[in-house]
């Protein structure tokens, strides 16, 4: 029956023998204190900002007779019917959508490019790190420049090619575009390090033994190193996807503290802060907002982890 | 009466005012704002006269960072009942926090209410109240390349031609190498707002129950920016960071020194002109108030009053305006020595004085905030989204009718 114990539903279960003992609650009991001021911090910053922001979502929020009137769901109800809303989500979807696909791919190729035996190999690698531990609104800004219109490097090299110029960030229709290149680049090296850490951890007998097997680089590649890069490549899509979703610095200081031409590259987050922050202030619809956005990113995070169970290999 | 007497009597009046400084109880008024480098600078000259005038008060400037920050900050001191003496306002900042503000009514001088540019007035008073008072403000007025242009135009027909002449391609790869003018619909609605109010429009009807935006006045004033958009520089970049691009820009006077800077750097000379007239020549004051909050004691109350006085007395105005590129805000401001030596010296600030005194600031309207945002969408639509201006119009309407109810 002992045996089988893991089986039982929890409140079935016999108590483990070491519950039973001085010692073990002596040293949980310690455990807890060490834990205490990472505790109080996460309480008083996270914790409770996260909870507070579903009450605020029910208030209509008076600065002097805080914390106002409470209307239920009324801001949810303005927010669906918001069509600045829409386009926020529309946006901050089609980012997440097509930079974290390119990101991870690119990423993936540099770092089997930075696995290999290659001169200046260290080089290389401190190079693409540099794009992720740099500022970020020192490179933003360095990226404003490049994507001026009329002395921008980027377009100064589409000119060398032959390619028409493009107004990355006066038009609506590149805004987004640019907002998405330069999330890749940033991240690119990032998650380069992540894959090659993997790839180095990664037994050499498998390659030794597809070489015997006569096996090509490319398929050693495709039936060795990414099945046992899962686990890596699985964190990143999680980490990756929640960045993505939470997208407003590039935003911010790419176009002036506006949102892009037209709002063209408003995202989530942006909409929140301009409820909130930017203007007349809505503390109540910008934390219906962010539950909203809360839960998107929650329920996305659930697919992954119910479809990483089976795609990701830890041996 | 015999000079001894008359000495002995200052003298003795002197030791008055000396004793009575003394026997008041030191006391520190805090001052929120937003003013960094050169600005910083010119108010702890101003902090130094006014300790020098009333040595028992102390001065505390606490830097906020920028407008949004400062509003942040202000908004959470409400709630949070840890507010400063005074701060400054942007005067859609007001409504939620009024009830924190006090009311100045009576505890002003006349003199002082009396002296206040007529313009200003209305940011001042809110639910018939005066809750502020204005401080630092600028207009818009007309930019132009000197060189390129060699008479600003003084009216919409001129400025559309002469943008239109100035709006040239040179080498052929269809992205305009120079524009007429410079239009920011993100980040600057008010160059609408501007272009609305000299045609005679407005936003809201006279007591705010409908939106007037879409009435005739409003229609033209947005087929003209419009039609103005298809020859100007459309961005939300700071005009003045690529003045050789543009001919033109509506912008505001307080950025004169950014864009004589900029200017310089390019080889070029600016000028400055009237915003160019339709049924008037006016134009929308920018800027921000101050105002003291209730929560302050009896004795910074007291001497914030002063410091508020004292600011808004023509001399000092008038030297913040010279030293800050900011506008005076008082009618006795413009009368001074030092502005009219300013004036002598650089007669652009005389074009600058003439579009004040024709200046409109905006509705203190407790949802100007999100009305202003709907109209920077509605600038933009018709500007970068080529959208039809009725379309846009009537979304736009749809919207401030939502904000109303």
């Amino acid at each position: 029956m002992a045996g089988n114990s893991s089986k039982l539903a929890f409140w079935k279960r016999p108590i483990p023998l070491e519950w039973r003992t001085r010692a073990y609650w002596g040293e949980t009991a310690w455990a807890y204190i060490y834990l205490l001021p990472s505790l109080a911090i996460l309480a008083v910053f996270t914790f409770y900002p996260f909870f507070s922001a579903f009450q605020l979502s029910t208030f209509k929020v008076s600065f002097t007779n805080f914390p106002g009137t409470f209307v239920g769901l009324d801001h949810f109800r303005y927010i669906f019917g918001d069509r600045y809303f829409w386009r926020a989500l529309w946006n901050t979807v089609y980012i997440v959508g097509i930079s974290v696909p390119i990101t991870l791919f690119l990423a993936l190729l540099v770092a089997s490019l930075l696995n290999k035996p290659l001169k200046g190999r260290v080089f290389a690698r401190t190079s693409f790190f540099l794009s992720y531990i740099t500022p970020m609104v020192a490179v933003i800004m360095v990226w404003r420049l490049m994507y001026n219109t009329h002395y921008g490097l980027l377009n100064y090299f589409l000119s060398l090619m032959g390619v028409r110029i493009v107004d990355w960030l006066n038009s609506p229709h590149y805004a987004l575009p640019a907002v998405i290149i330069l999330n890749i680049w940033r991240f690119v090296g990032y998650q380069a390090i992540i894959l090659l850490a993997g790839m180095q951890g990664i037994d050499k007998m498998y390659y030794e033994a597809a070489r015997i097997d006569g096996a090509s680089g490319f398929q050693a590649w495709r039936k060795i190193t990414v099945p046992l890069l899962t686990p890596q490549i699985f964190f990143l899509l999680i980490i990756s996807l929640i960045g993505s979703f939470k997208v407003f610095t590039e935003v911010f200081v790419l176009f002036n503290g506006t949102s892009g031409p037209m709002k063209s590259a408003e995202t989530l987050v942006y909409y929140i802060m301009r409820q909130g922050f930017f203007g007349t202030p809505h503390y109540g619809r910008a934390a219906a907002a962010s539950i909203v956005l809360f839960a998107i990113i929650f329920v996305v995070t659930i697919i992954q982890m119910t479809i990483a169970r089976k795609r990701v290999h830890y041996q | 009466m015999k000079l001894r007497n008359v000495i002995l009597l200052g003298l003795l009046a002197a030791f008055a005012i000396g004793f009575y400084a003394m026997a008041q109880e030191p006391v520190t008024i805090t001052f929120w704002h937003r003013f960094s480098s050169r600005h910083e600078t010119t108010l702890n000259t101003l902090k130094e006269e006014f300790e020098a005038m009333y040595p028992y008060v102390t001065i505390e400037y606490v830097y906020q960072g920028g407008y949004g920050d400062l509003q942040a900050k202000i908004n959470n001191g409400v709630v949070a009942g840890e507010l400063p003496t005074m701060t400054i306002f942007y005067e859609n900042w007001i409504p939620p926090v009024a009830d924190a503000l006090l009311p100045l009514d009576g505890l002003l001088s006349q003199e002082t209410v009396d002296d206040i540019l007529p313009g200003l007035l209305s940011t001042a008073v809110y639910d018939g109240q005066m809750l502020t008072v204005p401080f630092n403000k600028s207009i818009m007025v007309l930019y132009y390349i000197e060189e390129k242009v060699p008479t600003p135009p003084a009216n919409w027909v001129e400025f559309l031609t002469m943008c239109k002449d100035l709006t040239i391609d040179t080498d052929g790869d269809g992205i305009m190498d120079q524009y007429g003018t410079g239009i920011r619909p993100a980040a600057n609605p008010e160059q609408f707002l501007t272009l609305l109010n000299q045609n005679n429009g407005s936003i809201l009807n006279e007591d705010w129950t409908e939106v007037a935006l879409d009435n005739v006045a409003g229609v033209q004033a947005a087929e003209f920016y419009a039609e103005l958009s298809q020859y100007a520089w459309v961005t939300s970049e700071y005009l003045n960071s690529n003045v050789n691009l543009l001919g033109m820009a509506i912008d505001t006077s307080a950025g004169y020194y950014y864009w004589d800077t900029a200017a310089a750097d390019a080889g070029l000379t600016i000028g400055l002109a009237r915003v160019p007239a339709k049924e008037n020549q006016s134009s929308m004051i920018q800027g921000t108030n101050i105002g003291i909050f209730r929560s302050a004691s009896q004795a910074e109350i007291d001497a914030a009053i002063l410091f508020t006085e004292f600011l808004m007395t023509g001399d000092k105005t008038a030297y913040w305006a010279v030293a800050s590129g900011y506008m005076p805000v008082t009618v006795s401001g413009y009368d001074s020595q030092v502005w009219l030596d300013h004036v002598a010296a650089n007669p652009y600030a005389q074009v600058m004085a003439d579009q004040m005194l024709d200046g409109f600031s905006q509705i203190l309207h407790p949802n100007y905030g999100d009305m202003r945002y709907i109209l920077s969408t509605f600038c933009e639509e018709i500007t970068l989204g080529g959208i039809p201006v009725a379309s846009a119009l009537q979304l736009a309407v749809d919207d401030i009718a939502d904000l109303l109810e």
